[in-house]
């Protein structure tokens, strides 16, 4: 059992406080305490103020901190109750590192503490920090098995640094090339963290709570042209059923995959990726209309992309759009009467009957009812993020009442319209717009983009695509969300600093910057999997074990070579040929068991050596004499004569030994 | 509890031991370098490949790429920590310079020196004598150290300290590395000394006076003379000097009129070993006394005599006693 030395002692407590920092934001007061206490009381015993506590205190600790734990961590068996025990743990080992072996646990229990600090934070900030973390850790265990009485204390951590920064380039190969499977076994991760985003139901006003909100939603990048900010519909659900106040999915066509549903487009799917922020529900975003499914999803009838597992992670999926297109040209009556629905028969008597006026008007077509529908809001209602709110019938109060809303009522208030007069119809929520990035080329949305419109449907014609928002407020469909309600006391209300972002100048550039160093690290680092087939290929045309090997082994060859050469040092040779060349003669010479002294002038050696081999008694005469002329007559002409006079010494010594050779 | 006979593990280590040393010849000085260093993962080695592996599933269940890149950051840094490791062994000089004899039961003493290989740095060197005490030692700022790594000496005679191994962990502790070496380095083990009555008069040789030991008292002190150059410090007068008087030694009746003989045959009954152990004593004792004495044994007789390398030849001869055959 190696004791541990005091500077090793003092790298443990280094080494333990850089793990516990990414903790601090989750975890419970008292553990923190502990956490501070357990290295105060290991200090003291240190600087041998306090003796190591009694067995007794140690088990009251234990039972005290178990008791925390289970009633701190009841209803939550997840990831934060298994890092709380590693972390109570690691501050109970704190009190008692006293041998090598309890230095050992402790720094890789700490390991993989820092590890599990991931599964909280995975900013770039969050990487560097764990990085050095890391440094701290190797530096702690290099700290063991050190000579317990020296006294520089840095040295360590210059030994970790030179570790840690060469294994930084190994460790780029082996991320890029190891291949990621999906998981082996299902994770509970963050199940109760409540996460804004859009809910399965609609009642008017909910979407603009979001508009409170500019968490991110996700990014998308295009494979083809950028579709104008008009065409940015990005569909998350469809909404079929009204009861009088809410909006929610139709069961059967709109949460479960039924059939494959009818789309022709008449130009080529545009190809789009996307970066999806988690969101604990099932339903992704796909750019109107998806003509492919996600991967890990499907379409429903209403074609919508939804996933089999709710998104608790960042997840990044391709997809592709039909820009111009027909969704089911030809509905089956039982779907067309499904998309007729409405609640019982008295509801919202005035509404109705306007319904029933303007079809006799327009004479039975769709398209002018929706114009007239959108001259009437275009004329009488406003755009509001805060609308007076609803009671009674609710689409009568809005039509005929307050007159104000949000693009959820809008859309709500027509499809009940296009109902009432018999045409199939349904809202569709999702998001509208987002910021486009010109330097990376990536559009951000942001929860306040979040929409919801109408789709009616013809036949022959399909699904046609209607905005009532953009009949009201147009700004809001051909404009960013943030540019429209920049004025509006109600937008980003929860979160002010983010005005800040919409400001010009440098501080809004540098946010965009930001954004987009973000972005890049969201795609290429914490969704590698989702881009690491496309880089592989790109980067060694075509994937197949023998160029994965070479694109292992040849980075790790040579960073082995670098660490190799100058950890068992490298001999550094002379670069200049004069010395060179007196360098390999002396080897000669010590090979044939004629060592220079340290001491020797070279003419000294020259003449104890012609001794030993009169044979060329001349060519070491001639050795010493330039010698002599380089050093102290300094003549440059000199120089060229020396190396000469080595060559020839060197030639002379070569034949003299095949001589002896020949002999022997 | 024992799950199987460890003697096949052990035998197999002897035997990978005995292959590694019977590849290089017996030599003093011996160069680490490839050839000879093994290097594999220790216990904490493989305690951090668990940790390893716990976070690669971390990464894996969690898809959660930070995680693998911490993974793969710590799998660089045990690979790399190889070579760390057996650049603290390689290019080390060891050489073997001389044993220090010991007494029976004691601890024999075996000079080492080790030389830096040029602009390099050795760090927690661990050495140690088959199954000894191990020393540890650094070698960073002088470029040269000498140590004495210490041998039990259980047996009289020759003392064959079995090969060095030579070890490192450093940096991390993740890998060992090792050598053994056979430097061929023996000393000589001497009888235990152990006290005993006086000498009994040994036979005469060819008919001389016959002389045991005058037990000294203070009745046989003679007087003091003038301290000459290359006097015994042990006869020095240290109260005289003290007053001031100069150096003098004391002198006792007998101490050079009398031979003195540490006689085999005449020795006070009892084993080998005790025999040997009795006249060791009594011969460190006239040695201490400067007095001259003189060793029989079956088939070697010592002539009387005094001084370092007498004493030297009489603890060989008995240490030898009865082993011959081992020189």
């Amino acid at each position: 059992m190696k004791q541990l030395s005091r500077a090793a002692v003092i790298w443990q407590l280094a080494a333990f406080f850089a793990t516990l920092v990414p903790h601090l934001s989750w975890m419970p007061f008292w553990l923190i305490g502990l956490c501070i206490i357990t290295p105060a009381t290991r200090l003291m015993i240190h600087s041998g103020r306090w003796s190591l506590p009694h067995w007794s205190v140690k088990l009251v600790l234990v039972m005290a901190v178990i008791g925390g734990l289970l009633l701190t961590f009841t209803r939550e068996t997840g990831v934060r109750a298994t890092v709380a025990l590693l972390i109570a743990g690691l501050a109970l080992k704190m009190i008692e590192i006293y041998h090598r072996r309890d230095a050992l646990v402790l720094l890789y229990v700490s390991l993989f503490v820092s590890g599990t600090a991931y599964l909280f934070h995975q900013s770039i900030l969050m990487a560097l920090y764990s990085l050095m973390t890391t440094v701290l850790i190797v530096a702690a265990l290099n700290s063991i098995y050190q000579d317990p009485l020296r006294n520089d204390w840095l040295r360590p951590l210059k030994r970790s640094l030179r570790l840690v920064g060469f294994a930084l380039p190994l460790m780029l190969v082996l991320f890029i090339i190891f291949p990621r499977i999906g998981p082996l076994w299902s994770v509970p991760l963050n199940q109760n963290a409540a996460r804004s985003g859009l809910s399965d139901r609609m009642a008017p006003g909910d979407i603009s709570q979001l508009t409170r909100s500019n968490e991110l939603a996700f990014r998308a990048t295009f494979e083809g042209p950028v579709p104008a900010p008009q065409q940015r519909y990005w569909r998350s659900m469809v909404y079929g059923h009204y009861d009088g106040r809410t909006w929610t999915r139709l069961p059967r066509r709109e949460q479960f995959r039924l059939a494959e549903v009818d789309l022709v487009g008449d130009s080529e799917p545009l190809a789009y990726e996307v970066v999806y922020e988690p969101s604990n529900n099932p339903w992704l975003v796909a750019l109107d209309q998806p003509s492919a499914a996600p991967s890990g999803s499907f379409l429903t009838k209403g074609n919508a992309p939804l996933r089999y597992r709710p998104v608790d992670r960042r997840i990044s999926y391709k997809s592709s759009a039909l820009l111009d297109y027909r969704l089911q040209p030809d509905l089956p009556e039982y779907d067309r009467q499904a998309y007729l629905q409405l609640p019982g028969e008295n509801s919202d008597p005035r509404s109705r009957e306007l319904a029933e006026r303007w079809w006799r008007e327009t004479g039975g077509d769709a398209d002018t009812f929706v114009r007239r529908a959108f001259t009437l809001f275009n004329r009488e209602f406003s755009y509001t993020l805060s609308p007076p709110a609803l009671s009674g019938y609710r689409v009568d109060g809005f039509l005929f009442d307050s007159r104000q809303g949000f693009c959820g009522h809008f859309a709500g208030a027509l499809t009940f319209l296009l109902r009432a007069a018999g045409v199939p119809s349904r809202v569709v929520a999702g998001y509208q717009g987002g910021q486009w990035n010109e330097d990376e080329a990536y559009l951000t949305v942001r929860q306040y983009d979040a929409h919801a419109w109408v789709e009616y449907w013809q036949q022959g014609r399909g699904w046609i695509r209607v905005d009532p928002t953009a009949a009201v407020a147009p700004e809001r469909v051909s404009q960013q969300a943030d540019r429209l309600f920049a004025d509006d006391p109600a937008f980003l209300s929860d979160t002010p600093m983010a005005r800040l972002r919409f400001g010009s100048g440098w501080m809004a550039d540098f946010q965009r910057q930001l954004d987009a160093l973000n972005f890049s690290w969201h795609r290429w680092v914490l969704n590698y999997q989702g881009q690491q087939m496309e880089l592989l290929k790109g980067l060694l045309g075509e994937v197949n074990l023998a160029r994965l090997g070479l694109l292992f082994f040849i980075p790790f060859v040579l960073v082995m070579g670098v660490v190799a050469w100058l950890q068992l040092g490298g001999r550094k040779r002379s670069r200049d040929p004069l010395e060179r060349a007196l360098a390999r003669l002396l080897a000669d010479f010590q090979k044939r068991g004629h060592p220079r002294a340290s001491n020797e002038t070279i003419q000294a050696f020259s003449q104890r050596m012609s001794t030993h081999f009169p044979a060329m008694a001349g060519e070491l005469r001639a050795l010493a004499k330039c010698d002599e002329a380089v050093r102290y007559a300094g003549r440059p002409d000199a120089r060229k004569a020396l190396l000469a006079a080595i060559a020839a010494c060197y030639r002379a010594l070569k034949s003299s030994r095949a001589k002896e050779k020949r002999l022997t | 509890m024992f799950w199987g006979d460890r003697k096949p593990a052990v035998s197999l280590a002897r035997r990978l031991r005995a292959w590694s040393l019977s590849r290089f010849p017996r030599r003093r000085t011996v160069t680490l370098t490839q050839n000879r260093i093994y290097i594999l993962p220790t216990g904490a080695g493989a305690g951090f490949c668990v940790v390893l592996v716990l976070l690669l599933l971390l990464g894996i269940n969690y898809e959660n790429n930070l995680a693998y890149a911490l993974t793969f950051l710590l799998v660089s840094i045990f690979v790399i920590s190889i070579i760390h490791t057996y650049g603290n062994l390689a290019g080390l000089q060891v050489s073997a310079l001389a044993g220090r004899p010991c007494f029976r039961g004691d601890k024999a003493g075996f000079t080492l020196q080790l030389t830096a290989a040029p602009k390099r740095d050795y760090e927690q060197l661990c050495l140690c004598w088959d199954g000894g005490v191990s020393q540890m030692l650094d070698l960073t700022e002088e470029r040269m150290t000498q140590v004495e790594l210490a041998c039990d000496a259980p047996e009289r005679g020759w003392l064959d300290p079995g090969p060095l191994l030579v070890e490192t962990r450093f940096p991390l502790g993740l890998f060992r590395a090792w050598t053994w070496i056979d430097t061929g380095l023996k000393t000589l083990v001497y009888p235990r000394p152990v006290s005993c009555a006086s000498p009994p008069p040994a036979g005469g040789d060819g008919g001389a006076e016959v002389s045991g030991v005058k037990s000294r008292g203070p009745e046989d002190f003679q007087g003091l003379a003038r301290y000459e150059k290359g006097g015994s410090l042990h006869q020095v007068a240290w109260k005289v000097y003290a007053r001031g008087q100069g150096l003098h030694l004391k002198q006792y009746a007998g101490t050079a009129s009398e031979e003195i003989w540490l006689d085999w045959v005449t020795w006070h009954n009892g084993s080998v070993e005790e025999k040997l152990s009795g006249i060791c004593f009594w011969a460190l004792e006239f040695h201490q006394r400067e007095q001259p004495y003189g060793l029989r044994l079956p088939g070697l007789i010592l002539a009387p005599g005094s001084g370092e390398s007498h004493r030297q030849r009489v603890l060989k001869a008995l240490a030898l006693f009865g082993r011959e055959s081992q020189e």
